[in-house]
């Protein structure tokens, strides 16, 4: 019994994965799994999980500034139309 | 014009010691007598026009840049407007970018050219810059071994002198390991110096420059760095100017296991009045752990957006929406990135969350307290950059946790926020580096450091 359910875990990242890499990740995240759960004998009890102690900066101005331009967004776009992303039919 | 520094162009160029146009056409020679390393992926079309212009800037009298004609390699996964960049990634082959990255722009404005695009691994996630679309980047020494990762082709670039100064991100360890396989200089600056904006990575990522010496890199660093309006946490770092003591303290962690080598070095630095002073850092065993936790599910929310609709490759196999995502993704994205995202989604998912995540975040926490701790009881912290030399081509790829083990000394400074350089350690054979890791915006001192190691190193040659 592996210790992930791949299938469940690969539904969440939006992607399937062939045969090959199934078995391969099987075999993958047992070690991992082992090697990140050291961390589970921390003693953690009395520590905030707030961000870290030494981050700094501030929250920017909340102004309006011009977006970027559409037609140079949208060239990267693999199909686009009337300056919009083109996808398959969702309502019919 | 062999092996130049920054400084030396920079000088040599503005007293019309020879021009801007010499300066690129030697480069171009270097890096097409280096294809095989496999480091570089571009020459940029435009870089001998930018020459011809910086140039003629300089015959007609007018004021030039800090970085005037000195040709630049820009790692895969930093935007340059109308350039492609890919992050080394089947996804993004065709991404042609409509904008450019702070650190572009502020490296433009200094007259600098960007000149080659070097490879990497896919979306800056690896440590040896083999799960590239590419293909593996060789190491400059010993091509039958690993360039280190991910920014292996900016390392071997200015390792091979196919440029003076390479600028790419370090996540876990992307600079220093590379620069410490190939022999070169890297800084993982204090979190925040330098602005992300425009680059493909995730939120543990520092932008920064890998050089040949460290007079260049604090030269380079200082011109990239600044707050910005677009990247939520910049900082304004003054980079303080710091008086180094008579006699450096230099902290040896006592829970880190070091090897021969490394003792060596200590002994060395003893023997020319270096002071060493054992620190604590209880957890440091836990930081590898605790990285690989946070790093995966920020990779995997990070790589969320590559959709197969906006800029990414879409799947000629589709049949509705849902398909247009999962098979995009399936297609776009290599081993190691979809090995992330699923740890990611694991340590986020479910009753995963707070017995990984949120333990994660809190070790975080302490480690980073340990480390402030440890700092306050010497001028920085002195350890190994990597386990040992590079390894060979292939020996880990196939082996998750071995590659990841090969982070163990430079994911600390990665988690924790504070500075970290690697210096190259005068070796014969396969180069090492030595890292100093500084208190928090105290790159000032960081660099005199590195720079008197650097010096005692030249003198061992």
């Amino acid at each position: 019994m592996s210790k992930v359910n791949l299938d469940y875990l690969s539904a969440l990242s939006k992607m399937t994965l062939t045969d090959s890499e199934k078995t391969q990740f099987e075999n993958d995240f047992d070690k991992i799994i082992d090697f990140v759960s050291e961390i589970k004998d921390v003693d953690t009890s009395m520590v905030s999980n707030k961000a870290s102690t030494i981050t700094i900066g501030d929250l920017r101005e909340d102004k309006v500034e011009p977006s970027m331009d559409r037609v140079a967004v949208l060239q990267n776009a693999p199909k686009q139309k009337d300056g919009c992303y083109v996808t398959p039919l969702v309502v019919e | 014009m062999n092996n130049m520094t920054v400084l030396e162009l920079v000088e040599g160029i503005k007293s019309r010691k020879f021009t801007a146009c010499d300066v690129v056409k030697h480069y171009i020679e270097v890096v097409e007598k280096s294809k095989d390393y496999n480091a570089v992926i571009e020459v940029f079309s435009d870089a001998l026009d930018r020459a011809k212009a910086i140039d003629e800037k300089i015959a007609n009298g007018e004021e030039v840049g800090k970085l005037a004609g000195v040709p630049v390699a820009i790692a895969d996964n930093i935007v340059i407007e109308g350039k492609k960049a890919s992050a080394a990634s089947n996804f993004l082959a065709d991404f042609v970018s409509p904008y450019s990255a702070t650190v572009v722009k502020k490296l433009l404005a200094e007259d600098a050219i960007p000149f080659i695009r070097t490879n990497m691994d896919e979306f800056a996630v690896g440590s040896s810059s083999e799960y590239s679309l590419y293909g593996a980047v060789k190491n400059a020494v010993d091509s039958s071994r690993v360039a280190g990762g991910c920014q292996g082709g900016a390392a071997v670039a200015v390792a091979l002198d196919m440029c003076p100064v390479a600028i790419a991100s370090d996540t876990g360890g992307s600079l220093r390991e590379p620069a410490s396989f190939n022999g070169v200089v890297a800084i993982k600056p204090s979190t925040g110096t330098v602005s992300r904006f425009g680059l493909i990575a995730s939120s543990f990522d520092q932008i920064a420059p890998i050089t040949k010496n460290v007079s260049d890199n604090e030269y380079v660093l200082k011109v990239i760095a600044g707050k910005d309006y677009h990247d939520g946490i910049s900082i304004n770092n003054k980079f303080e100017a710091k008086e180094l003591p008579a006699t450096i303290k230099l902290g040896l962690i006592k829970e880190a296991l070091t090897d021969e080598k490394f003792s060596n070095v200590v002994d060395s630095l003893k023997a020319e009045g270096v002071e060493f002073v054992e620190v604590s850092v209880p957890h440091f065993d836990k930081a590898l752990a605790c990285y690989y936790i946070i790093a995966s599910a920020v990779t995997t929310s990070n790589l969320a957006k590559f959709d197969g609709i906006k800029s990414s490759r879409r799947s000629n196999n589709i049949t509705d929406l849902e398909s247009v995502y999962v098979n995009s993704r399936s297609e776009g994205f290599g081993i190691e990135a979809k090995r992330r995202i699923i740890l990611g989604n694991f340590v986020l998912s479910g009753e995963n969350l707070p017995a990984y995540y949120n333990q994660a975040r809190k070790v975080q926490n302490i480690i980073t307290s340990e480390f402030v701790s440890a700092l306050n009881e010497c001028d920085a912290i002195m350890m190994p950059t990597t386990l040992g030399e590079a390894f060979k081509l292939g020996e880990k790829v196939n082996d998750p946790v071995a590659m990841y083990k090969e982070d163990l000394f430079t994911v600390p400074a990665s988690i924790t926020g504070l500075p970290a350089i690697t210096v190259p350690v005068a070796v014969e054979g396969l180069p090492i580096g030595v890292q100093f890791c500084g208190a928090m915006l105290e790159e000032d001192k960081l660099y005199k450091i590195a720079q008197k190691f650097e010096d005692l190193q030249r003198r061992a040659k």
